[in-house]
């Protein structure tokens, strides 16, 4: 009896032995969440666009003359005053009119001597005559020679006369034309551009150097119509370039800039009285937009099943919310149907099952 | 002719020596490993498609291939991820045919496929080495990851020289910073210069890769021509450019900032927290890993000196450290298992009869240690169990061989003639018992799958032991007696009897004059006892806890970090980073590697770590396990974790000790509609997470991520000169560049890279101003053309079978099964998938992999007892005998189960490979008995006469025979093998509950059955 008694108890252990359980440790299984807060928030969309500085008042400077371009006084990106000399020309057929016109004028004034003297000459010997022939020591016909001799003598006089005149003006015209080949500033300007090189032959009438005025400086941009509706004569807009940063103002936005394309030429002009900005230099100009009010939530607060949805954290409990995405924002997306200060679960969704009980931890 | 042979005792002697001299030297020429190689003929296309998102992949590439792979045989499983520029199809080949022919098939099929790749396609790339073996990892710390950078050279030199060893096939170097030419060119200069991106492209690329010049016929002779050309930065910077108004001439350094860089989709190695570069080695199937590893360090010794002065080297991991281990801890094992058998099977057996049984064991065990590299198996823990399994069973031949002889010989036979009767009345019950263990364990060589290869070396082992000690039994064992009895003249010494000769005698008298008088008075009752016993054990089936494989003890711990998609390499490294100090801090926790980006060495046989994003890192942990266990650090972090970092996904894994099955439970929803199939994954996610013990679900498809669509205008395009690709094109080149050729930079090629200066815009209304070049070299805001939207997108279309798929895994905590889990979430599954006829389910996993092993092995369990049956009822001539027989299996079986009760161990693979083997020890007592009871009954004894003298004169063998292999086992049982215990606990347990109950219900039941027929 004993010994059933102990096989017994012997068996019983036996088999508690292996209904016990092993080390089992029980641990909460709620999930930790971190959360976010869905907040309204005011954007400022920046929309950069390139331009490149233009002068105005823009002027091409051209060859009056034909010629070499021997000699530059200003180099390009250089103020030049009113009439200042920028460059000159050189044209060989000029200068030898102007040194046959003085010949001209020389020989002239040779002649004109000459015929001084003989129509002097002339005009004594018919004074002696006249006094001989009164005194009859000439005949009358003698007299009439000398007579008719002046008179040729004079009118000699008035051709050398004429012959000067003529000389003068012909030299004065070869000068002129000479003085051409110098190129002056029409009036003050900044030399943008010099379009031929020293040495380089040149046509009458061919552009030489581009110039104009940085007092004041023009921009042009091509833009979206929708983008051109907020825009308006007289605002103004920042320009930045090499961290300088200037105003500039809408002078004109025109509409018909391109024909066939839907877009918007836009004119700007800038203040440069300081002269330190030049033109072509490629300049970003910023337009800042405040948008609508959006709620705006993290990227990895959304997941998806049939459309995009968040959990919304309530009394420690989660449940699915849907949602649809407007625009992405960075690391954030603007959301519609949710309200500002909701609680989210901000990520880790795919741990998660609608309506369970979670435990919210700060930070990652 | 036995005569002749008994003496030749000489040859025999000399054969001795020879087969151990041989065995003895196979032993070191066999290949050591961990667990045997498991055939895995598996292959990976992977095509690059840069920019695509993962619908073009899919559309353009994976659809592609996969229909011109449809039609190859060969091929058992074919899954894809289709990622954004990605596409990658993993193939498994069919086990039985050659898996290099299929590949050959496979690339033949890439070909054609890849003649229909749109423009932009790379080149398609088939991997089908993944069966190497991994041998060790070592990491190269620098204090900053600029350091490692002068490493790039020297790892080149490296790998040349280390792929010189014979034995290593791969290394794998990870880490090591890339680095690329990056271009960046600046819009606004280009666009005052009246230059598109596409000019600036097609001068570099002219630049880097001048037309080829072909050859010229010179006098009928062919001279090969070779443009003299190279290229550096500085040529690059003073790349002349075509720009139309430019004074002077305008160079691409004017326009662009040119420098090296570090790749941005480089991968990151982490050594405890300091940059590191990972180098893994990796031997072809079939090398000696220890050695390799010998190889390697000795290699590595003389180079390290080249390394620079701020770089350590460190090993991280090493197979052969863990090999060595295992087989210094079984090989004790087996020491003591030998030392056990020898010391029980003296204790019934005379000295000499002893070392007769002792001689069998090193001669059986070389003989089976010959026939191992014919039936190519190497030394892993398997074919080390087996010899220790097989140790206690090949000694019963040649126990029962020598007591017949010394029977013979006591009464009073002469030398000779003892030794030949003694051999020639036990020879058939000894050739049975031999055919009953080969037809028992010959099943197991068939059992298929991942597990067949595991365990094919257990039955391979134990028949050619059976099969060796058999031989010895019948031809050394004689000889060695024979011998013995012609040189040794003192009879007396051969009968006296072992050292527990006077208890076993007490017991033996106990047994015939007590118990079986006592149960053969009421023998209906105690076979209804035994049997009720033995039935009863079947209803602890379902409280037995379960599990496939156990976890090794093992000081590596795995975790996948995800963190959300969003986050770039930087942004993961800073996060990650704070998760590794956090575990480098926690107790037992030796040394963590991370690989950022980037996979794990596959030196353990990982097949599902695979996060490789730059939102990933995969970690490796090294943890003391003499102060931790590698499971409950497991569980503790993956708890702690995910309370700490809740916005991370971890993955956590240590190695499995049996073939790879991946994780707990699977479902696989496959359709046409990915959206269905999202939807339902949904839904089945949500009923997973509800189950408690679930601590993560992943699948395919992973968290949708966010995407910028871009919608061109067709109008728009058309007035504008623009076309999709340039659109496409100059995305890119606000994003991550455009690859536009390689230049040679020392050693290396360099990738050089194009991309746009600056800084993105933050917000997407803003993007409309973003230039784009037109087919007229015109710039035109992006906005003119293309409207864009916000959407969240799923970043991986993943395929199954040539079908979109979707595989939702689930892992559960240490206490959970996953057989408990399916049961009850199956139904409600079904009932979801009931909105969703379109699509498939499939159920996968632990679970389902174990089921369809358990049912393989009740196959072959059913195919044993067929088989055994058959021998019996050959032996016997009568059906009810051979049942009776058969009742010894049945009492092992509840036995085994008994013991994994009370020893609270799980139910798995190796018990049920326990409970396989032993029905062949067991039956074997059955037969014992009864093949007594039988003679005497005919011999005309009077049945209970029979029974008792039977029962008592074969007490002593059947003690013996059972005593070597439950002591031969001990050493598994207690020692801390998880892998083996089950299964030493099953045979050991089985043996001694069979043993006892087969005492009682045998002659019982032969009593019952004779005194019925009478």
């Amino acid at each position: 009896m004993h010994r059933q008694i102990f096989t017994f108890f012997l068996l019983l252990i036996l088999i508690l032995s292996g209904c016990s359980q092993g080390k089992n440790l029980e641990k909460q299984t709620k999930p930790t969440v971190s959360i976010v807060i869905a907040k309204e928030e005011n954007i400022l969309i920046e929309q950069v666009y390139e331009a490149v500085l233009q002068m105005s008042d823009e002027q091409v400077i051209s060859a009056e003359v034909a010629g070499y371009l021997r000699q530059t006084f200003h180099k390009v990106g250089e103020q030049v005053p009113s009439g200042a000399k920028i460059a000159l020309l050189e044209n060989n057929a000029l200068y030898l009119a102007t040194e046959r016109s003085r010949q001209e004028i020389g020989l002239s004034e040779i002649q004109l001597e000459k015929s001084k003297v003989q129509s002097e000459e002339a005009k004594r010997e018919l004074e002696r005559n006249r006094t001989l022939y009164q005194n009859d020591a000439l005949s009358k016909v003698e007299l009439e020679k000398s007579e008719s001799k002046w008179n040729l003598f004079l009118q000699n006089l008035d051709e050398a006369q004429k012959r000067l005149d003529l000389a003068r003006i012909n030299q004065k015209e070869s000068q002129l034309n000479e003085s051409d080949c110098l190129i002056t500033a029409p009036c003050d300007l900044w030399l943008a551009e010099s379009l031929v090189q020293v040495g380089e032959y040149v046509n009458t009438g061919q552009a030489l150097f581009r110039g104009g005025k940085i007092e004041s400086l023009i921009l042009q941009i091509d833009i979206l119509p929708t983008e051109a509706a907020d825009w308006q004569i007289g605002d103004q807009l920042e320009v930045e370039c090499k961290e300088i940063i200037k105003k500039a103002t809408i002078t004109n936005i025109n509409q018909l800039s391109h024909l066939g394309s839907e877009y918007v030429t836009v004119e700007l002009s800038l203040d440069n009285s300081q002269y330190d900005w030049h033109p072509g230099t490629i300049v970003q100009l910023k337009y800042t937009k405040e948008m609508e009010k959006q709620i705006l939530i993290p990227v990895e607060a959304i997941s998806s099943g049939k459309e995009p949805y968040v959990y919304v954290v309530k009394d420690n409990k989660i449940s699915r919310q849907p949602i649809s995405l407007g625009e992405s924002m960075g690391s954030k997306i603007s959301v519609s149907g949710l309200k500002d200060g909701t609680i989210l679960v901000s990520g880790g969704l795919h741990r998660l099952r609608d309506g369970e009980e979670v435990e919210i931890k700060e930070g990652f | 002719m036995f005569k002749q042979i008994l003496k030749q005792w000489l040859a025999i002697g000399l054969t001795v020596i020879l087969i151990l001299f041989s065995g003895i030297m196979t032993i070191y020429q066999l290949p050591r490993r961990e667990i045997p190689i498991i055939e895995h003929p598996i292959a990976l296309i992977t095509t690059i498609y840069p920019g695509a998102t993962a619908s073009q992949v899919e559309k353009h590439v994976t659809d592609k291939l996969e229909s011109e792979l449809a039609g190859l045989t060969g091929i058992n499983d074919v899954t894809s991820v289709s990622q954004a520029g990605l596409s990658q199809i993993t193939l498994k080949a069919d086990a039985k045919v050659n898996a290099n022919e299929v590949w050959n098939k496979v690339q033949q099929k890439m070909d054609f496929a890849q003649a229909s790749f749109p423009e932009g396609v790379q080149e398609s790339s088939l991997e089908s080495d993944l069966q190497l073996q991994g041998v060790s990892i070592y990491q190269l710390v620098a204090p900053e990851e600029e350091d490692l950078y002068l490493l790039n050279d020297l790892l080149d030199s490296w790998e040349s020289s280390f792929s010189k060893l014979p034995d290593i096939a791969q290394i794998q170097i990870q880490g090591l910073p890339a680095s690329e030419i990056l271009i960046e060119i600046d819009a606004a200069r280009m666009l005052a210069a009246d230059l598109s991106p596409l000019e600036i492209m097609q001068t570099i690329q002219s630049e880097i890769a001048p037309s080829p010049p072909g050859k010229w016929n010179l006098d009928e002779t062919i001279y090969q021509l070779r443009l003299n050309h190279t290229l550096d930065l500085n040529k690059l910077h003073s790349l002349p450019l075509p720009a139309k108004n430019a004074d002077p001439a305008l160079h691409l350094g004017d326009v662009a900032k040119i420098h090296s860089h570090l790749q941005d989709n480089r991968q990151i190695v982490t050594y405890n927290g300091s940059p590191s570069v990972s180098v893994s080695f990796f031997a072809s199937a079939g090398i000696d890993l220890v050695k390799a590893d010998r190889e390697i360090s000795q290699l590595l010794g003389q180079l390290q000196e080249e390394l620079p002065e701020n770089i350590e080297v460190f090993q991280v991991y090493t197979q052969a450290h863990a090999i060595s281990n295992m087989f210094k801890s079984l090989g004790m094992a087996f020491l003591l298992a030998i030392l056990f058998v020898v010391l029980v099977s003296s204790s019934g057996l005379n000295r000499y009869a002893s070392i007769g049984v002792a001689i069998t064991i090193p001669l059986a065990l070389c003989g089976a240690i010959l026939i191992l590299p014919l039936a190519k198996v190497d030394m892993n823990q398997i074919t080390l169990i087996a010899f220790i399994i097989v140790l206690g069973i090949l000694v019963d031949d040649a126990i029962v061989v020598n007591e017949n002889i010394s029977r013979y010989r006591i009464g009073g036979n002469s030398a000779l003639a003892s030794v030949i009767e003694g051999t020639r009345g036990v020879a058939s019950s000894v050739i049975v018992s031999t055919l009953i263990i080969i037809f028992v364990f010959s099943p197991l060589l068939f059992l298929s799958g991942g597990a067949g290869d595991f365990i094919r070396p257990l039955p391979t082992v134990i028949i050619a032991a059976i099969i060796a000690s058999t031989l010895v039994a019948l031809l050394v064992i004689p000889v060695y007696r024979y011998w013995l009895e012609e040189h040794l003249q003192d009879i007396d010494k051969l009968t006296q009897n072992g050292w527990l000769d006077s208890q076993l005698n007490r017991l033996q008298n106990y047994y015939e004059k007590n118990i079986l008088p006592k149960v053969l008075e009421k023998p209906k009752k105690y076979v209804a006892f035994c049997l009720l016993i033995s039935l009863a054990a079947y209803l602890l089936v379902p409280i037995v806890p379960k599990e496939f494989f156990p976890d090794v003890e093992r000081e590596e711990i795995f975790i996948e970090i995800e963190l959300p998609k969003s986050h770039s390499l930087a942004s993961t490294r800073e996060k990650v980073g704070e998760i590794e100090s956090y575990i480098i801090e926690q107790t037992g926790v030796m040394k963590v590697n991370t690989f950022y980006a980037a996979i794990m060495p596959r030196i353990f046989g990982m097949s599902n770590a695979s996060a490789v994003g730059a939102n990933s890192a995969n970690m490796l942990i090294f943890i003391d396990n003499q102060q931790v266990k590698a499971r409950q650090v497991k569980d503790d972090l993956a708890y702690e974790l995910n309370r700490e970092f809740p916005l991370a996904y971890f993955t956590f894994s240590v190695v499995e000790s049996g073939p790879p099955i991946g994780a707990p439970m699977s479902i696989r929803l496959t359709g046409n509609s990915l959206e269905e199939i999202q939807l339902l994954s949904d839904e089945i996610k949500q009923v997973l997470l509800a189950e408690s013990g679930v601590i993560g679900v992943k699948d395919d498809f992973g968290a949708p991520s966010p995407a910028l669509v871009f919608t061109p205008n067709e109008a728009a395009m058309k007035l504008h000169n623009v076309s999709p690709a340039q659109i496409g094109q100059t995305l890119r080149l606000y994003g991550e560049g455009i690859k536009i050729g390689e230049i040679e930079d020392g050693l290396k090629l360099q990738n050089i890279r194009l991309k746009y200066k600056g800084e993105l815009a933050k917000h997407s209304p803003e993007f409309t101003n973003l230039i784009l070049f037109n087919h007229l070299g015109q710039p035109i805001p992006l906005g003119y053309v293309a409207a864009h939207q916000t959407k969240l997108e799923l970043e991986h279309i993943s395929h199954s079978n040539y079908q979109r798929s979707n595989t939702i895994r689930a892992y559960l905590d240490s206490s959970t099964s996953s057989s408990k889990l399916e049961n009850n979430l199956i139904p409600t599954i079904k009932q979801l998938s009931l909105n969703y006829p379109e699509i498939q389910l499939e159920y996968g996993g632990e679970n389902v992999a174990r089921t369809d092993a358990f049912i393989e092995i009740g196959y072959i369990f059913v195919v044993i007892i067929f088989l055994l049956l058959l021998v019996i009822i050959i032996q016997f001539k009568s059906i009810p005998l051979a049942l009776i027989i058969m009742t010894t299996v049945l009492l092992s079986s509840s036995g085994a189960i008994y013991s994994l009760f009370i020893t609270r161990t799980p139910l798995g693979f190796m018990a049920l490979m326990g409970v396989v083997s032993l029905a062949g020890i067991v039956v074997r007592n059955g037969i014992i008995l009864i093949e007594f009871m039988e003679q005497k009954v005919k011999a005309g004894m009077e049945l209970i006469t029979a029974v008792k003298l039977a029962g008592g004169q074969r007490l002593r063998p059947i003690l013996l025979t059972v005593g070597t292999s439950f002591f031969g086992l001990m050493p598994i049982i207690l020692g801390n093998n998880l892998l083996f215990r089950p299964l030493a606990i099953c045979i050991a347990g089985g043996l001694l509950f069979s043993t006892i109950f087969t005492l009682i219900l045998i002659p019982c039941a032969y009593f019952l059955y004779r005194r019925e027929k009478i």
